[in-house]
């Protein structure tokens, strides 16, 4: 039943023999750099940061498919990671069954080749925001990109379950700064900081800010 | 005088007569040498359906073959010469994407994503590129499974190279992103025959947009490395005088 859902999406493209389901608790590694690539990985639930050097590069949401680059370019190897940002649902599908339906099914090349496209986007995107913008706009573009990208509104606010030590992490700034900055967007009342959530509280106003070129931005 | 202008003009008419030629020839797929991974996946007839239906341009240095945010009609397939692709960022600054040279192919993203260019085309060098309708390319990978896995191939070393500039960008300082900028223009270019000298000429400031800083910190980085021996500075031509040196500098072996 957990992996019909799966087959649904994929328009029923995949052997159910080749297809396995599993639970991963949020922090809980999918795989680490180097780990073999025996199988490809699809997010039926949940959300999964892909790291490399320990740089957050993309993170993985709802209905995707994981692993794609190193497979493409030929790789033995996964060239980064993949951990749980929450309780995850995985399905893993047997390599060859992949490659199979790879050069059978042009809807799902399609929809591989849109994922790729959406994915040099985003680090381009990213590439700028690193090169242009002070730490402050990078911690507020973060915050900005993340809501436009999930649209969670709750009374006309917005949640990010993200801790400012996650924050940190994928923006690659220090954890005191951007504690510090987010206690500051807090006082000015466009956030409401939690241990484990945010809440955007004038997402107009914290748009606006990306906008300003004030000396404390 | 009158000599010396005598020797310029025949010199301006042995070039223009140069460019004429390699204007007028018309480079066909099937013969093509560059052997480009999308279009290596056709088969001979779908190569000379390609090739009847195709347009090419003759591009001088300097000039652009497309502009970011321009509708996408195409896709360009570099026949000889060097291309640089730019983003424009909100405060002016220039940031190359990547490079290409012949038997690389432009503006494939755009077409799979149905956006418009996503940067900016501009030859390097004096290039021949060709040109395939947007709906060629679109039937060519709706029919073709080969055509499409390469172009996904294509798409994932591009991400890769994106990711991997991001964590540059991100964790190492300007002096190693010069370094890994010169790496990664020999990487796409090489050597000329002295199997030192970079075959490709940059400015200074191109040289800044790749590493993703100003020109002022490139040309005192540049200078610091020369002083290391690790390059020499021949006008805009770069040497490389110790590869390893220059690698271990940038942690590319890591």
């Amino acid at each position: 039943m957990e992996v019909q859902e799966f087959f649904e999406l994929t328009k029923h493209a995949f052997n159910k023999e080749a297809v396995h389901v599993h639970h991963y608790k949020k922090g809980e590694y999918l795989f680490t750099k180097g780990h073999e690539i025996e199988e490809m990985y699809f997010l039926l639930e949940g959300e999964l940061a892909i790291e490399k050097n320990k740089q957050l590069i993309w993170i993985a949401k709802k209905n995707e498919f994981i692993g794609i680059c190193s497979y493409f370019i030929g790789e033995n190897n996964f060239a980064y990671s993949a951990k749980a940002n929450f309780d995850s649902k995985i399905i893993t599908i047997e390599k060859k069954e992949f490659d199979r339906v790879v050069q059978d099914n042009s809807d799902l090349r399609n929809d591989l080749m849109q994922l790729f496209c959406q994915r040099i986007d985003y680090t381009l995107s990213n590439i700028k925001v690193f090169s242009d913008l002070s730490r402050k706009k990078r911690i507020i573009d973060f915050l900005v990109r993340n809501i436009e990208s999930n649209q969670k509104v709750i009374n006309q606010n917005y949640e990010l379950h993200y801790s400012s030590t996650q924050i940190a992490e994928f923006v690659h700034i220090p954890k005191y700064f951007t504690l510090k900055f987010l206690k500051e967007l807090q006082a000015k009342n466009i956030l409401k900081l939690s241990s484990k959530n945010i809440t955007i509280t004038d997402f107009k106003g914290l748009k606006l800010l990306l906008t300003l070129k004030g000396v404390n931005l | 005088m009158f000599l010396f202008n005598i020797f310029n003009l025949y010199h301006s008419f042995k070039k223009y007569k140069a460019m004429k030629k390699v204007k007028n020839i018309i480079p066909s797929c099937l013969d093509c040498q560059n052997k480009n991974k999308v279009f290596c996946a056709m088969s001979t007839e779908e190569k000379a359906e390609v090739s009847r239906e195709k347009g090419h341009n003759f591009y001088k240095k300097g000039q652009t073959i497309f502009y970011e945010g321009n509708h996408s009609n195409g896709l360009y397939c570099i026949h000889s010469g060097k291309v640089s692709l730019t983003k424009l960022g909100d405060d002016g600054k220039r940031q190359v994407v990547r490079f290409a040279k012949e038997g690389e192919i432009l503006g494939y993203r755009s077409l799979i994503s149905g956006d418009s260019y996503q940067a900016t085309a501009t030859a390097i060098e004096d290039c021949t590129i060709c040109f395939v309708q947007k709906e060629k390319f679109n039937e060519l990978i709706a029919t073709n499974a080969g055509v499409a896995v390469n172009s996904m191939q294509l798409l994932a070393s591009d991400l890769r190279n994106a990711e991997n500039k991001l964590i540059s960008i991100a964790q190492k300082s300007v002096k190693e992103r010069i370094i890994e900028s010169i790496l990664l223009l020999q990487e796409t270019f090489g050597f000329e025959n002295d199997g030192e000298t970079l075959d490709v000429t940059l400015s200074r400031a191109e040289i800044a947009d790749t590493a993703g800083t100003t020109t002022e910190t490139t040309i005192r980085t540049l200078a610091k490395l020369s002083d290391e021996n690790l390059i020499n500075l021949v006008g805009k031509k770069i040497k490389i005088l110790n590869l390893g040196e220059l690698k271990k500098a940038c942690s590319v072996l890591d």
